[in-house]
């Protein structure tokens, strides 16, 4: 026991600084993590980007257009914010004033080139089943692509986003495109509930605003600068905390094996004086 | 029954050694492993009614919420309901007090084999639990964290964690240094002829407990100890907002508080192995299996303390696993439900009270075992974390299991503890309540938890009002049976008849001597040369 008293004491002298280090992903870290958006209002993106459905049939991004559209990135093995974004999606989707598939479409797609259409069929399942009112399948469309697609996609729309340890480290956004793809704005989610049943919401207005001026092709660029990130946290201290945890852990069954020997060793000994 | 105790051959334990002048500080200072675990007994079932009480104002006040208490004071009384029933009553529970007592009479022995440490396990006991009430008392509010002290609220809040959790530490060495005293004691002082494999199973529980106890109470210890050090020093090992990770707060709380719960029950399982061979007049049906599966829990429960996180965040290869483990430690809990169960099969039983308990004991442990069964599996846990059905799988557990062994216990060794026999009619009488009254306010938990209804809420739902009205009136039988067991047991301490010294026609070594034990326990040791159950089974079959 003196042992691990002594070893914790020294540590606890020691791990703090490193522990303690403020964690928080700023602008300027995610840039030089390489994720961000690069703002392209006004650009149009390709309509030749072929993309698969949740039935795995090829469409191309031009198909899917004709009205205007709210463009989502994701990737569907996201168990952080990509989940509770579309939950937000959901949630909003009933409270707009536009009529779904004629004045708008929701097109959610994964960056996750390992992604296929049957894991975006389920994805699909459960999403509109999670929208409150009945809510047409074609205006909610789950794709997947092949990885040049994505590369196309998401460099057009200025999407940065890099492969992690576990999973991706992305942006969170929405993009608003016009009926012909042009990108008229981008909407940001900058904030995070904790503890709500939907942590991300959406305002309705907001939202139909957008629609209602993305089909009268009226583009608004600019950027809030408190940008949402869907990112692994791992702070800094863990590794070492976890290997001194190992170390406590291991010191521990060794005293308690060594002391299981000495019994049995001695315990001969004491049994005969009695 | 001819040798009525009237006259023991020598004064008991309880007789005054004249070495103090003040009763009071001669058996504080007493080493007598007897005495010990009296005060213990003592000191427990008065934490015991505590928290029955303020379990018992829980449910009254869910009856219809806001009439009895606010969501506040709610929040207060449930974790001070948990704290005293968990680390105060049930984690010490059976080891320090009827360990204490039987655990060297069982084994032969005069006394354990530290008898000053086990004082000093005693004084730790005593100062953690005064430090505790202190936390209640003292300025501030008390703690309204629940039981677990999960970070990152518990170095938030400003209510007195710090103190809770330092008497929570403090009655952590009490239990490691109790854990070490026993199994010193087990590999030292057994009888002549006393070999592991005839000792009686209430010693091999208490050895696998031992363990257990000395491995994983350090690591609560450190745990809380880094709670005190982020609420003084703002160290944030468990604070996202630092560095820190709260998940890795549940993951160090559960590697202890997962092997406690087999500290609180491995022992009560020791007990029930007593009770039924001696009421059904056979040998403990395959009893190499019963002692070897109380190692096989000790060891495979330190390994399954991941499904309390199934739905924290953790990886599927990790839930897997967890969740496969999970289901391997219901095995051995498997094997001592049979076995006991075969034991009863063609004995000579005796319906009396201590069986009627241990009974209890395996039908409401086996509903607990099954359940956990069903949050142990990753699906159904998903919809059941965090619900009442937890509450009430928890409660079988460990009031139907833990709790019931004490109360067998309790009726089992009474004659020999006090001396005095008590009421066998009020003891059924009370078991009736008490049982009736246990399974409604606990089996209605489990729909109240299949429905939906939260664990820990202050407010439920209308849709819920029946489900709580009903288990409500559970707690009201199941406190009227505690009122009349321990009324009758309180009764019988000063009024009881005196009771022989082997009422029960028990072969165990407690049986050999006078009821209440004189200070010395045996005149001279024993020599063991046969096995803990010595019953002629053929003689025993015969008979109608």
């Amino acid at each position: 026991m003196r042992v691990i008293a002594t070893i914790l004491c020294l540590w606890i002298l020691v791990v703090p600084t490193g522990a303690a280090a403020h964690e928080e992903l700023t602008s300027e870290q995610a840039a030089a993590a390489g994720i961000g958006i690069d703002e392209k209002t006004g650009q149009t993106l390709p309509s030749d980007i072929t993309l698969y459905d949740e039935n795995g049939a090829r469409v191309s991004l031009g198909d899917l257009l004709g009205r205007p559209v709210i463009l989502n990135l994701v990737y569907y093995s996201c168990d952080r914010i990509c989940p509770q974004m579309l939950s937000g999606i959901a949630r909003v989707l009933p409270q707009l004033s536009l009529t779904p598939d004629k004045q708008y479409r929701v097109l959610t797609v994964s960056f996750d080139e390992t992604d296929t259409p049957r894991i975006a069929r389920s994805k699909k399942t459960n999403f509109i089943a999670a929208v409150e009112k009945a809510f047409p399948e074609e205006a909610w469309r789950f794709l997947t692509g092949s990885q040049e697609s994505i590369h196309r996609l998401t460099e057009a729309v200025g999407f940065k986003y890099r492969r992690d340890s576990h999973g991706f480290m992305h942006p969170v956004v929405l993009v608003i495109l016009s009926p012909q793809g042009k990108i008229m704005r981008y909407m940001q989610v900058t904030k995070y509930e904790y503890g709500q049943a939907y942590p991300i919401t959406f305002a309705p207005f907001d939202l139909d605003v957008a629609l209602t001026e993305a089909a009268q092709g009226k583009a608004v660029s600019g950027i809030q600068k408190a940008v949402l990130y869907c990112f692994a946290h791992e702070p800094a201290g863990l590794g070492k905390f976890f290997g001194i945890l190992s170390v406590v852990g291991v010191i521990t069954l060794a005293a308690l094996a060594a002391f299981f020997i000495y019994l049995k060793v001695t315990e001969k000994r004491y049994r005969m004086d009695r | 029954m001819a040798q009525m105790n009237e006259t023991p051959e020598g004064a008991s334990f309880y007789a005054r050694t004249g070495r103090y002048r003040w009763a009071i500080v001669e058996w504080m200072m007493s080493t007598d492993h007897k005495r010990i675990g009296v005060m213990y007994l003592g000191a427990l079932l008065s934490f015991f009614s505590v928290g029955v009480v303020l379990g018992f104002l829980i449910r009254l006040s869910l009856l219809s919420p806001g009439w009895l208490v606010d969501a506040q004071t709610y929040n207060e009384f449930f974790t001070l309901h948990g704290v005293i029933q968990i680390f105060l009553f049930i984690i010490p529970g059976i080891p320090v007090a009827f360990g204490n007592i039987f655990l060297p009479i069982l084994i032969g022995a005069q006394d354990v084999a530290f008898p000053k440490i086990n004082r000093l396990s005693w004084w730790l006991y005593v100062t953690g639990a005064l430090i505790i009430l202190l936390s209640l008392f003292a300025k501030g509010s008390p703690p309204d964290t629940g039981w677990t002290f999960y970070a990152p609220y518990s170095i938030r809040t400003p209510a007195n964690i710090s103190t809770a959790v330092l008497g929570v530490f403090v009655l952590g060495f009490s239990s490691i240094l109790t854990g070490l005293n026993f199994v010193t004691t087990i590999h030292r002082m057994r009888a002549p002829g006393m070999s592991w494999f005839r000792m009686p199973a209430f010693p091999w529980t208490l050895y696998a407990t031992g363990w257990v106890q000395m491995l994983a109470t350090p690591v609560l210890a450190i745990t809380l100890l880094f709670i005190v050090l982020g609420r003084f020093f703002g160290v944030g090992f468990f604070d996202p907002d630092k560095g820190g990770d709260p998940i890795l707060y549940e993951h160090l709380f559960w590697m202890y508080s997962h092997p406690a719960v087999y500290i609180m029950v491995l022992p009560a399982m020791g007990i029930i192995s007593e009770i039924v061979p001696v009421f059904s007049r056979r040998a403990l049906f395959g009893y190499v299996a019963v002692c070897m599966s109380a190692l096989g829990i000790a060891i495979v429960g330190y390994a399954v303390w991941g499904h309390h996180m199934f739905t924290s965040g953790m990886s599927d290869t990790a839930r897997v696993i967890f969740s496969f483990i999970t289901f391997l430690v219901a095995v051995p809990s498997g094997v001592k439900i049979f076995n006991w169960v075969a034991t009863l099969y063609k004995g000579s039983i005796s319906l009396d009270a201590p069986l009627l308990f241990a009974c209890s004991f395996i039908f409401t442990f086996s509903v607990g075992g099954l359940t956990g069964l069903i949050i142990g599996s990753l699906a159904p846990n998903l919809h059941l974390h965090g619900t009442y059905f937890i509450v009430g799988h928890f409660h079988y557990v460990m009031f139907g299991g833990a709790g019931i062994s004490i109360l067998a216990g309790l009726h089992y060794w009474f004659p020999k503890i006090t001396g005095r026999m008590y009421s066998e009619r009020y003891a059924r009488i009370g078991w009736l309540n008490f049982f009736v009254g246990f399974h409604i306010l606990y089996f209605s938990m489990f729909v109240l938890g299949f429905q939906g209804m939260p664990r820990r809420y202050f407010d439920y739902p209308p849709q819920y009002h029946t489900g709580h009205v009903v288990s409500t009136m559970g707690s009201w039988f199941l406190a009227l049976g505690l009122v009349i067991i321990f009324g009758n047991l309180l009764y019988s301490i000063f009024r009881g008849q005196k009771a022989p010294a082997d009422p029960w026609g028990g072969k165990t070594l407690e049986w050999t001597i006078p009821s209440p034990p004189r200070s010395e326990n045996f005149r001279e040791i024993p020599v063991i040369t046969r096995g803990a159950y010595p019953y002629d089974e053929e003689e025993v079959r015969k008979t109608p």
